[in-house]
């Protein structure tokens, strides 16, 4: 094969270079004896003889070379002579080398940490077959504003048979569990299990590494059987081989405590829906199932999720189109007998859109954009560093023109250089990133989605290397071809500098104001999301959650009722109620005498990640009439609102006796066939306390206190009265404007969980260790699942965008540096241009103010320019912020203002220096020069 | 004398070879001389042609002891290099009949 011999030979000639010369030295040696020899034969003298040989064959050198570079190795030769001459001439100058090194590495290391978070979040596929095509099917409250709200299985059904758009849809719903142990006395494991249809595990296109997955038989047959995580395998079974048929017993209300039995376990990277989710089974075994799949409308049958594969050249838009379709025809088939229905419009999202969570995305899309900008100074800053080298090398390259290198040769060892310079700052940069990018990965993995799979992969090492090449090129290149330009008459000629020096100085100028604009862009981004920040610290919570420790319990599951006890159900439940309030009231006790404590009281969740979707009827008006939107009950223990310094705005705050008020409210038989009016005479009413958000939406000129509502009025009706009116708490972050509640008694449910919220005098992380030993000795067998603080968790809300504004302002400010140093560079190279014109000033009576002056006022164009050319330019960007911003408009005056000035200022040290150095000219030296 | 024609070194080089192995200097001696001086080689390009009819798989260079018992590089033709020299020569044949036919024409 010539091709490969031609390769063989070429890299012999590359690594064997000494060999491959000695053999051509040989050859010709060879050649020109024999020619000498024949000379001499034909009489000449043995000297002369091997003189004219020589100048027959000319320079060996010359044809040694010729040799060499008839081959393609020779090109591979001259990147490395030229690699070697780039270090070698940049080793001369370590100055410039170190800062080109250190902004280059900076650029691109805070560029490859970025992307590596971009590759794990967004382009990592997930752990399924065609990702891309899998979809999540809600259904869409509309009226409530509430798009992810889950759906009955007929609905799900009704789907899955007219659907054309999608090529099969599953259904699924998880909720908490707890693993129980073979062992009873050991600490139950929490963990979350989800019901699963047949075809769940076909949909998603997963593959388990041990046993099955779970099947339509399954399905059919009820099956009382489990697929389990990987982590689950290693954890709770210790990641035993012969896992497959072992027995599983599940603490959860969902199956009835029947025991499972593992039939696979998945791979390491699978999870579905939420990497909390350990344990899958069958939708079948749950115990109402069949009960739940026979209704659609109450909020009790609509339990489940749809996950759905699209069909082969769908889109997620056709999908929504056609289900929007499919849910008109259903509206008008079925008719809802519920009043809070939320009626059949479907919201279809990518499944990765839903693992992400809503603007992380477009967030994460921004950060990488401001980061390629900042990279880009770097570039602009490089390129400025090399063409002011390349100035004081002119000589050099007009020298090598005239000894015969061309114009291409000259380019390409200047590209050689940049190349260099950028893969050697690119690998300090990739260094920095492994580094960094752990860090980050840390610092956001409570607050970002899929943070745990942030590694540097070999996607962002192409990335890395990529991006090396590019900026290699692009701070390279202009700098190149503006060196190799020079005239060779024009150059040589002593201080004719002049011509060149205009066109390198508007270059130069160029990436000066390029920079600056480009730093605007990023200022005044970071500027919106800095002050959004600070309008969001300037939110009232309605409480005050500095000093509360918020400590999340869960309540152990009772024993069954005996014999005995099931004659008497509502008695037993009642009695059982009561004996839980009063231990859970000892608990409070127990913590409340801890020194450092203040006060202690209950809450369900503190704080509301769900959505509100309760709905309510007013006894007298009509149903239409009656404002939807959302709506959320709650529950809190007697001293929760002076605990947690909520105001009281009308009537009083709840009392200890509404708990048992609320036991004979909860067990009191209720009478389905009568008229609402009737209900209402017999009812024994739940007393609950309304934040002013519910007394505004239904009582809006009326006080309140003492008015009557229900839910569920045409069945098992539940009766409330109001009696009192408390501010409003942002429970669910301070961002989302607090939603309409009502706050019931609180009562432990059994199993259950609630958070213990205490007021501390001390710092409340301190106390949480005596605040659990107190829990436990008080009631044993309630598992403390956390203990945070409550302003802790009050900002988690928000840390995605307190990290979203930190990170850009930190982009910013390194843009601003960067281009500090670009100004910088630019006003001295400028000022060393103009040293005799300064020195003749000065010689002629201009002061050391007025000199200062001249160079600040030269230096302050390009950045002046930049800025009004950013200013138009983030006038347009920032509306890419829009959703990001809280209560600040992308157009903000006073951001756009003090970011300016900011820049300016910086501008103006930066040109103040060097000007420093320009009144401090000595005439005398500077007109010698 | 006179530089060789455009394109015909290697033509020449592989036409030398199919008699015997040889070295480079054998090589120019017998151009010089087949065409009776008129042609003479440059040393330069000559192991230059050497290396690209190598790569192209044409000719094979070795290192053999001369009579004299120096080491010298022998270049042999290879199966491929006579079947290129077949076409070259037949091409070259029909060039050289043309040129004739004009010139005389």
């Amino acid at each position: 094969m010539p091709t490969l011999r031609a390769i063989s030979r070429g890299l012999r000639a590359l690594f064997h270079r000494d060999e491959t010369n000695r053999e051509l030295d040989d050859e010709l040696a060879h050649y020109i004896e024999l020619s000498a020899a024949e000379k001499e034969r034909a009489g000449m003298s043995r000297a002369a003889a091997l003189h004219a040989a020589r100048a027959e064959v000319g320079s060996a050198e010359s044809v040694k070379e010729e040799v060499r570079s008839g081959g393609w190795e020779s090109r591979v030769d001259t990147v490395r002579r030229d690699i070697v001459l780039a270090v070698r001439s940049l080793r001369r100058t370590p100055t410039f080398t170190a800062i080109a090194l250190l902004t280059l590495a900076l650029g691109v290391g805070a560029n490859t940490t970025m992307f590596s978070v971009v590759n794990a979040v967004m382009l990592r596929p997930l752990p399924y077959r065609a990702p891309n095509d899998l979809v999540l099917v809600w259904t869409n409250d509309v009226q409530r504003g509430l798009p992810r709200e889950a759906t009955a299985r007929s609905t799900i059904l009704d789907w899955r048979e007219r659907t054309r758009t999608l090529s099969d849809v599953a259904y699924f719903t998880t909720q908490r569990a707890a693993a129980l142990g073979n062992d009873p006395s050991s600490p139950r494991e929490r963990t979350r299990s989800a019901l699963s249809s047949g075809n769940l595990f076909a949909v998603l296109g997963a593959d388990p590494v041990k046993g099955r997955v779970i099947t339509a038989e399954d399905e059919s047959a009820r099956a009382n059987v489990a697929v389990i995580s990987y982590a689950f395998w290693q954890r709770h079974f210790s990641g035993a081989p012969d896992v497959l048929g072992k027995t599983l017993h599940l603490d959860d209300d969902a199956r009835g405590g029947q025991p499972l039995t593992v039939i696979g376990v998945m791979p390491r990277d699978f999870y579905f829906p939420d990497k909390l989710t350990d344990v899958w089974m069958p939708a079948t075994t749950y115990w109402r199932f069949d009960r739940e799949s026979s209704e659609r409308f109450p909020s009790w049958a609509r339990r489940w999720t749809a996950v759905a594969r699209l069909a082969r050249g769908r889109t997620v838009h056709d999908a929504s189109t056609e289900l929007a379709g499919i849910g008109k025809g259903l509206a008008t088939q079925y008719v809802s007998t519920v009043p809070d229905f939320p009626g059949f419009a479907a919201s279809v999202v990518p499944v990765l859109d839903f693992v992400t969570g809503p603007g992380l995305q477009s967030s994460l899309w921004i950060l990488f954009a401001a980061v390629t900008m900042v990279l880009l100074i770097a570039c602009a800053n490089v390129a400025n560093l090399l063409i002011a080298r390349s100035a004081t090398r002119q000589r050099e390259f007009v020298l090598r023109r005239a000894l015969g290198a061309d114009r291409a040769r000259i380019v390409g060892q200047l590209v050689v250089e940049s190349l260099t310079l950028a893969v050697t700052g690119s690998a300090i940069g990739l260094f920095i990133a492994t580094w960094s990018t752990k860090l980050l990965a840390g610092v956001i993995a409570n607050y970002v989605p899929r943070a745990d799979e942030i590694t540097v992969d070999a996607r962002v090492l192409v990335f890395t290397a990529a991006t090396a090449i590019a900026v290699g090129l692009i701070f390279g290149i202009l700098p190149a071809l503006q060196s190799s330009t020079a005239d060779a008459s024009d150059a040589l000629r002593e201080g004719a500098r002049a011509t060149g020096a205009v066109h390198t100085r508007r270059l130069r100028s160029a990436l000066v104001l390029a920079e600056c604009a480009i730093a605007m862009v990023l200022l005044a981004g970071a500027g919106l999301l800095m002050k959004s920040l600070d309008r969001l610290r300037a939110v009232d919570p309605g409480f005050a959650p500095r000093g509360v420790l918020t400590v999340r319990l869960e309540f152990p599951a009772e024993p069954p009722p005996t014999a005995a006890e099931l004659t008497q159900t509502s008695a037993t439940a009642q009695a059982r109620a009561r004996a839980r309030t009063e231990r859970a009231e000892q608990v409070l006790a127990s913590v409340a005498s801890l020194a450092g404590v203040s006060a202690a009281g209950y809450s369900d969740d503190l704080f509301v990640n769900g959505q509100g979707n309760e709905s309510i009827t007013i006894p007298g008006r009509d149903e239409s009439t009656i404002p939807a939107g959302e709506l959320n009950e709650a529950a809190a223990s007697a001293d929760f609102f002076t605990l947690m310094h909520v105001r009281l705005r009308a009537g009083r705050y709840p009392t200890r006796d509404d708990a048992a008020q609320k036991i004979r409210a909860l067990w009191t038989g209720v009478i389905t066939d009568m008229p609402l009016a009737e209900k209402e005479r017999h009812a024994v009413f739940e007393p609950v306390v309304v934040n002013e958000a519910f007394a505004r939406r239904y009582f809006p000129n009326e006080s309140a206190v003492g008015k009557r509502f229900c839910i569920d009025p045409t069945n098992k009706t539940y009766w409330y009265e109001i009696v009192g009116v408390v501010g409003d708490m942002h429970r669910q972050g301070l961002e989302k404007a607090p939603i309409p509640e009502y706050y019931g008694p609180y009562i432990p449910s059994a199993p259950g969980r609630a958070d213990l919220l205490v007021r501390t005098s001390v710092d409340p992380a301190s106390l949480a260790a005596a605040i659990t030993e107190r829990v436990n000795k008080a009631w044993p067998g309630v598992t403390v699942v956390s203990a945070l603080p409550a302003e802790a968790l009050l900002g988690g809300f928000s840390a995605q965008r307190a990290l979203q504004a930190w990170l850009l302002a930190a982009f910013a400010l390194l843009a601003v540096l960067l281009a500090a140093v670009g100004i910088f560079g630019l006003v001295q190279y400028a000022v060393s241009e103009r040293t005799r014109e300064i020195g003749v000033r000065v010689a002629l009576g201009a002061s050391p103010g007025e000199v200062m002056s001249l160079v600040i006022r030269d230096g302050m164009k390009m950045p002046a320019l930049g800025l009004a050319v950013g200013v138009a330019a983030a006038f347009i960007g920032t509306r890419a912020l829009g959703r990001f911003l809280f209560n600040v408009t992308p157009t903000d005056p006073v951001t756009f203002i003090a970011v300016a000035l900011g820049l300016l200022i910086v501008a103006a040290v930066a040109c103040y220096v060097p000007g420093r150095w320009a009144a401090k000219t000595d005439p005398m030296t500077a007109l010698r020069k | 004398m006179a530089d060789l024609i455009q394109g015909t070194l290697d033509m020449l080089i592989l036409r030398s070879l199919t008699l015997a192995p040889m070295h480079g200097f054998g090589i120019t001696r017998r151009i010089e001389q087949l065409s009776k001086g008129v042609f003479t080689v440059n040393p330069g390009s000559l192991l230059l042609a050497f290396q690209r009819l190598e790569r192209a798989g044409l000719i094979d260079g070795e290192w053999r002891e001369t009579e004299n018992k120096r080491r010298a590089r022998y270049y042999t033709i290879t199966a491929r290099g006579r079947k290129q020299l077949k076409e070259e020569s037949a091409d070259w044949e029909r060039r050289v009949a043309a040129i004739e036919r004009l010139m005389h024409a």
